[in-house]
């Protein structure tokens, strides 16, 4: 039997989402301040506005019920799914009026690629976009890496109300420390910390690059919060090919790293537990599967003979993986170069590094690497199950965060995650393919939006068909959610409205 | 008879004129490419003339009207094919090794043909000029955008020429269109592998202006009345709730 939603359970979730829309209000204060600083006064009236609306869409949504009960696994999974779509129809009001879109689905692409950190732009004219706009399009970034959730959880606005559901429901399932709300401190003020050590350090080098003083430091933020969140976003149209510097991309590198690390292993290295760190199933298979990937990568591009020189070679061909496998998207291998002068089995890789992800519990996207250890170690397992005599009980452990075992419900669990994630990328690359593209850059196209990648070979353009916009956006919002949320919101939603049927014994 | 006599007058007038048509065809090189077709390098001197100019003259004589009219078609080639010492090589292959005003936009989605020509680009120069490092010292990476068609390619150029762009595009400011000529390279070697063009000639063909954002208070106006609607609805919420209690 489906779960169904009352019209109670409805008023339950506008309630909490009004109060994720009065956040939404308050973080476009952020682009607000920074327009009236640096005296882009248009920019300023917009976001004003947007704030304004915010606050109305807000005060609406929690009078559907004043004074509501405690959120249930049911409303937390509801709030969250349907929160990140009310954030992007929302936050691209004030874009959709800057003039850089071609019309309110562009803005609203950009806010979902934004909030999910995807990273795919829509923007026209990103050149002359105000610094404000920036902001508001990292702002989003920030808190959607971290989660909107985790971010509303640590800054209390859930009150009492809340249990580990609305923390799990964003994707997370583990528990840095016992306390949630602590947990999200935790994560949040980790974040900080990494951020601001790269803004300084990005800064400083945009300084270096003959950057004005302003322009570098605003580089620098944007660049480390697009780093360390995975957005993979930048305020030039060039991308991060626009600073032609090695020592920014190794920075850069290094916070993408950083923010594609599981947040638990990161705490208990920070304890000084080492050793759960280098015994972690994910850190195994991420440095296994890199080390392959990179090496295939690199090959490939070798073929290609696109570059002449060995680190040069091994610059962009780490990068590119780095990128990619992150969820990041930065490109340092220009669309053109990727279409015609990298060879389509280059691009394989990629599509394969792309859809295989980073680390659960981090910002990256994708099916992440602990479902394929964990798949893995239970192939290992069958393969022994058979080998093995009738009376033998096999048992299966993996470390991570200490030894656990291999149970038949964790891996139903991934199956149905790494299900799901193949479906969705068959699905949009026929979609896409259907629209005219070709083959492979269809594929390495869907599969860079339903991971929540950003990395584009062309067909990601202001001009692309509309309904091909939306199917994108569905995919970064699920893919986000890694979709199983998304699915079991909508099964529910459909459930509830559809008409019982009449027991034939009774009548 | 008569006619027996006739045919063969006709063919060999035909074949003359298509003869004439031919040799005048080979002798003038395609448009723009600088090609010839059959292979000979021919010395075209002021005495000699054309090689099939005299043909179609003689052949004028006898020519119908028709044949007369391609003929003077003939006459109207261009004075520098003429010139002393001018000498078209007919073993040229197709040369097309300047591209003149190649678009950003094609040059962002170019493919291998565009790799090592010479091409000619207009574009407006925004951001910065960004500071080469290592062996490159003396040069810098302009970029040029092309906001019509969303598109954007870096240049390198020497310091000198940098610095006679006045404005730089971002917000509030429009750059100086700039007008580059130079190689366009999809990985270019010299500079681990990006798509750059190396520019050999730099004009600033307008000056760039700032247009700052002029405080406008009645923009504000909605924002403002948004946010009052708005605070009314949360102390309407606060007050419903406090006596809900």
């Amino acid at each position: 039997m489906w779960q169904k939603f009352s019209l109670y359970d409805f008023r339950v979730i506008a309630h909490y989402l009004g109060v994720l829309v009065l956040f939404l209000a308050v973080a476009q204060c952020i682009p607000l301040a920074v327009a009236c600083l640096v005296g882009e006064w248009s920019a300023a009236a917009r976001y004003l506005f947007g704030a304004g609306i915010a606050l109305i869409a807000g005060s609406l949504l929690r009078m559907c019920l004043v004074s509501p009960g405690k959120l249930s696994p049911k409303h937390a999974l509801a709030v969250t799914g349907f929160a990140w779509l009310v954030l992007a129809l929302l936050g691209s009001i004030p874009m959709a009026l800057s003039g850089h879109f071609g019309s309110y689905l562009d803005a609203v692409f950009e806010c979902m690629s934004a909030w999910t950190t995807t990273g795919a732009s829509l923007a026209q004219d990103i050149n002359h976009m105000a610094i404000a706009d920036n902001m508001w399009r990292f702002t989003m970034q920030c808190i959607g890496g971290q989660g909107v959730v985790v971010i509303a959880l640590s800054l209390g606005l859930f009150g009492r109300a809340v249990d580990s559901s609305l923390y799990s429901s964003e994707g997370r399932s583990e528990h840095v420390i016992p306390n949630i709300m602590q947990t999200a401190r935790f994560i949040v003020r980790f974040s900080t910390a990494f951020i601001v050590i790269g803004t300084v350090v990005l800064g400083l080098l945009c300084l270096f690059i003959g950057m004005e003083p302003l322009r570098a430091f605003f580089n620098g933020l944007w660049l480390a919060v697009a780093s360390f969140n995975t957005g993979g976003m930048t305020s030039m149209s060039t991308g991060i090919l626009y600073y032609h510097s090695g020592l920014i991309e190794l920075v850069v590198m290094v916070l993408i790293l950083l923010g594609s690390i599981n947040f638990t292993l990161h705490s208990e290295v920070w304890k000084g537990r080492l050793e759960h760190f280098f015994k972690d199933i994910e850190v195994r298979t991420l440095a296994i599967w890199l080390s392959v990937v990179v090496a295939a990568f690199v090959a490939a591009l070798c073929t290609a003979n696109l570059y002449d020189e060995l680190p040069t070679l091994l610059r962009r061909g780490v990068f590119t993986v780095v990128a990619a496998f992150s969820s990041t998207g930065f490109q340092t291998i220009s669309v053109n170069q990727m279409t015609t002068v990298v060879s389509s089995g280059a691009l394989l890789i990629i599509v394969f590094c792309m859809a295989v992800g980073g680390s659960a519990g981090s910002t990256t996207g994708g099916i992440k690497v602990l479902r394929i250890g964990i798949l893995a170690k239970e192939l290992v397992a069958y393969i022994k199950d058979l080998l093995a005599p009738a009376s033998a009980r096999q048992v299966v452990t993996y470390y991570h965060v200490g030894r656990r075992p291999l149970n038949s419900e964790l891996v139903r669990a991934n199956l149905a995650v790494f299900m799901l994630y193949g479906i969705m990328f068959l699905v949009t690359t026929i979609a896409t393919v259907t629209y005219g593209y070709d083959a492979a850059t269809s594929l390495f196209e869907s599969v860079s939006m339903v991971s929540n990648i950003g990395m584009s070979s062309g067909i990601i353009q202001p001009g692309m068909p509309d309904m091909l916009k939306i199917l994108y956006i569905f995919d970064m919002w699920a893919g986000r959610l890694e979709y199983v949320t998304l699915i079991a919101l909508i099964v529910s939603i459909i459930a509830s409205f559809r008409p019982r049927r009449r027991n034939r014994r009774a009548r | 008879m008569r006619a027996r006599t006739k045919r063969p007058l006709a063919v060999f007038l035909l074949s003359a004129v298509l003869c004439a048509v031919f040799i005048g065809g080979a002798a003038w090189p395609a448009e723009g490419d600088g090609s010839s077709q059959d292979g000979a390098v021919v010395s075209v001197s002021g005495d000699e003339g054309l090689p099939f100019e005299g043909e179609a003259a003689s052949s004028g004589e006898a020519a119908s009207p028709g044949e007369q009219e391609e003929a003077s078609a003939q006459d109207e080639v261009p004075s520098a094919l003429e010139a002393d010492g001018n000498e078209i090589n007919d073993g040229q292959v197709s040369d097309t090794s300047f591209l003149y005003d190649a678009a950003i936009a094609d040059l962002a989605g170019a493919d291998s043909y565009y790799d090592g020509q010479i091409v000619q680009v207009r574009g407006e120069a925004v951001g910065e000029a960004i500071r080469m490092t290592g062996i490159s010292e003396g040069f810098v990476w302009v970029t040029l955008a092309d906001v019509e068609s969303n598109s954007s390619v870096s240049v390198v150029m020497r310091k000198s020429d940098a610095e006679r762009i006045d404005t730089y595009g971002a917000y509030g400011k429009t750059g100086s269109q700039v007008r580059v000529q130079g190689t366009f390279n999809l990985a270019c070697s010299e500079h681990e592998g990006e798509s750059d063009i190396h520019a050999t000639s730099v004009t600033i063909e307008e000056k760039g202006f700032a247009h700052p954002d002029g405080f406008d208070i009645h923009a504000f106006f909605p924002g403002l009345a948004a946010l009052v609607f708005g605070a009314f609805l949360m102390v309407m919420f606060w007050y419903v709730r406090e006596r809900s209690r």
